[in-house]
């Protein structure tokens, strides 16, 4: 390294020492009879310690995350002294904004220090002239307390900038967890009413159920009364015990009909449960094919109780060698959920521009190659072309202001996301949708 | 005499079966049963003219509605007497039914004491 190298290297550090308020090493190159200059002479400062306290405590009160640039340089040798003059301007990014915080001109003086055995020759600060351009552009030498409390200042704004960003930044997250609040809620409140028929079907069977129950065991009692004592048994008072048998077996297959229709009951309400808790839950395996059964058969009577004219041909083709997936279930639950009555919507919607037409989904699964394929396909107006990419984009919607709130397939698209599924459209103007939902089978068996 | 019961609920089958299996056994009716609309109309075409003489249906049901299969009935078999049973008993449904030409209208769950009075009626009807 020749001389020129081995200064400009040392001016280089003693910048990224003055930044990083490195003052070990602010201390190995200043010359302990160094001193700093201002614009007046009560703005000088001499020895090494108060040289160090300027740079860390006034120049060097800068953003953490600072880039410095050093605009241009000149050298000049002055045989057992150099000087070094630069001017270097101080950017930082604030929230994706690049700005420039100042500019400054400094002359750096160094000195040679001849080595003895302890150390070796060096090169060491022992001036240093730092001036920052003035609001007209001109170069003026500013003292060390007019560029402390202009950094303050600009410390101060700086600080209050970044806090109103970050009020900003939280504002809006406030305002989107709101908005996945409210598109959960309504798709819940849409649900409420199916859900309400689909818990009240099987409660129906089984208060009907209960019912025969004891019209049989009624019918078994008369019988074995009829019969009379044991003493008494000619073989016109016989116990048809073949009668009771029968009843007692019709008595079997009821409790089996209330024991399945209860277990209904219950799922639907977990399902429900599920929709409405907010946070994430755990991956758990999980029957798709009975979950998307369940999700149709909710969005048909939901849509069905809000508006009574609605129907659908529902139909269904599941593969039943579809294994358990691990999955999260009130999340991948919400996303076919959204599909099914965007599907729903679409179909009817279409119909009832075209009487001809009748509104039909189409609901299937099938095992690819490792993966489990979901297709939802209806036979509604289809997505153009021209907003294809635009449909997961968050608030985009195409249904009429106050049904959608245009986050139903943004979040779906995150959801089958974060399965590491993919999700696929295809879709004919006029002729039909179909989504394909694509999920890995994670399960090993 | 035989009736038609159309509903999705398969177990529907099972719960009327039972419901009426003094009146089966002792030859008073016949039930048969379809799940869904379309079947519903399947049946009726089967024998001509249909032997059915009512039809209980439901109203919601995937595909063709408890309603449309009523008009449908109406229009070919105006003879046949269709009642309707459902989940939602409001007023629009009922004034619907009734301007559709149904008999009468049901609501779930099946109140079968009312149900079998209806039937009963018919029974004594078709023995007048």
């Amino acid at each position: 390294m020749n001389k020129k190298e081995l200064i400009l290297a040392n001016q280089d550090m003693l910048l990224e020492a003055m930044l990083s308020k490195n003052e070990q090493l602010l201390r190995e190159l200043i010359h302990p009879d160094a001193s700093v200059f201002g614009s007046a002479i009560n703005e000088f400062e001499k020895g090494v310690e108060q040289v160090i306290h300027y740079y860390t405590h006034s120049i060097a009160l800068l953003p953490d995350d600072r880039r410095v640039e050093v605009k241009w340089r000149n050298f000049s040798d002055l045989d057992k002294q150099a000087l070094v003059e630069q001017e270097f301007v101080i950017r930082f990014t604030l929230e994706n904004e690049e700005i420039t915080l100042l500019t400054l001109r400094q002359s750096a003086l160094w000195i040679f220090v001849k080595g003895d055995n302890q150390q070796k020759d060096r090169w060491l600060l022992i001036h240093d002239h730092t001036s920052m351009p003035d609001h007209l552009g001109a170069f003026e030498t500013i003292s060390s307390d007019e560029m402390l409390e202009s950094n303050l200042n600009l410390e101060l704004e700086t600080d209050q900038l970044k806090r109103q960003l970050s009020k900003s930044v939280n504002d809006l997250k406030t305002i989107q967890s709101q908005l996945i609040q409210k598109e959960r809620l309504a798709s819940i409140g849409q649900l409420t009413a199916g859900i309400a028929h689909e818990i009240k079907n099987p409660l129906n069977f089984v208060n009907n159920f209960s019912e025969v129950i004891f019209e049989l065991i009624n019918e078994a009692r008369e019988e074995v009364n009829r019969s009379g004592s044991e003493g008494n048994s000619t073989s016109e008072n016989m116990c048809n015990s073949s009668l009771v048998l029968g009843i007692l077996d019709d008595i079997e297959s009821n409790l089996d009909r209330i024991y399945e229709h209860s277990k209904r009951a219950d799922s639907i309400l977990t399902s429900m449960l599920l929709l409405s808790r907010g946070k994430s839950g755990k991956s758990i395996p999980t029957d798709v094919n009975a979950m998307i059964d369940e999700y149709l058969k909710l969005a048909y009577h939901g849509m069905r109780a809000s508006d009574l004219s609605f129907n659908i041909d529902i139909k269904t083709s599941y593969d039943p060698k579809v294994p358990k997936l691990e999955l999260i279930p009130q999340d991948i639950s919400r996303a076919f959920l959204n599909i099914i009555n965007n599907a729903m919507y679409a179909a009817y919607d279409h119909a009832t521009n075209d009487p001809a037409r009748n509104p039909v989904i189409q609901v299937s699964t099938k095992v690819l190659k490792g993966r489990v394929e979901i297709k939802i396909r209806d036979n509604g107006a289809g997505i153009p072309d021209e907003i294809r990419d635009k449909i997961y984009q968050p608030f985009f919607t195409t249904k009429p202001s106050g049904i959608g709130t245009g986050l139903g397939l943004s979040m779906t698209h995150d959801i089958v996301n974060m399965h590491n599924g993919t999700l696929n459209i295809d879709s004919n103007i006029g002729e039909f949708t179909e989504f394909t939902i694509s999920l890995p089978v994670n399960i090993q068996t | 005499m035989k009736l038609l019961v159309v509903d999705d609920e398969r177990d529907v089958e099972m719960l009327f079966l039972q419901k009426f299996r003094k009146e089966i056994r002792n030859g008073l009716i016949e039930l048969v049963f379809a799940f869904s609309g379309q079947e519903a109309l399947n049946v009726l075409n089967s024998t001509d003219p249909p032997d059915v003489v009512y039809v209980f249906s439901d109203i919601n049901m995937p595909g063709m509605s408890g309603l449309e299969l009523l008009s449908k009935i109406k229009e070919n078999y105006p003879l046949i007497k269709v009642s309707m049973i459902s989940a939602y008993g409001d007023n629009d449904n009922y004034q619907k039914a009734i301007e559709s030409g149904a008999k009468e209208f049901f609501t779930k769950p099946i109140d079968f004491d009312s149900l079998k009075e209806e039937i009963t009626s018919i029974i004594n009807s078709s023995l007048d």
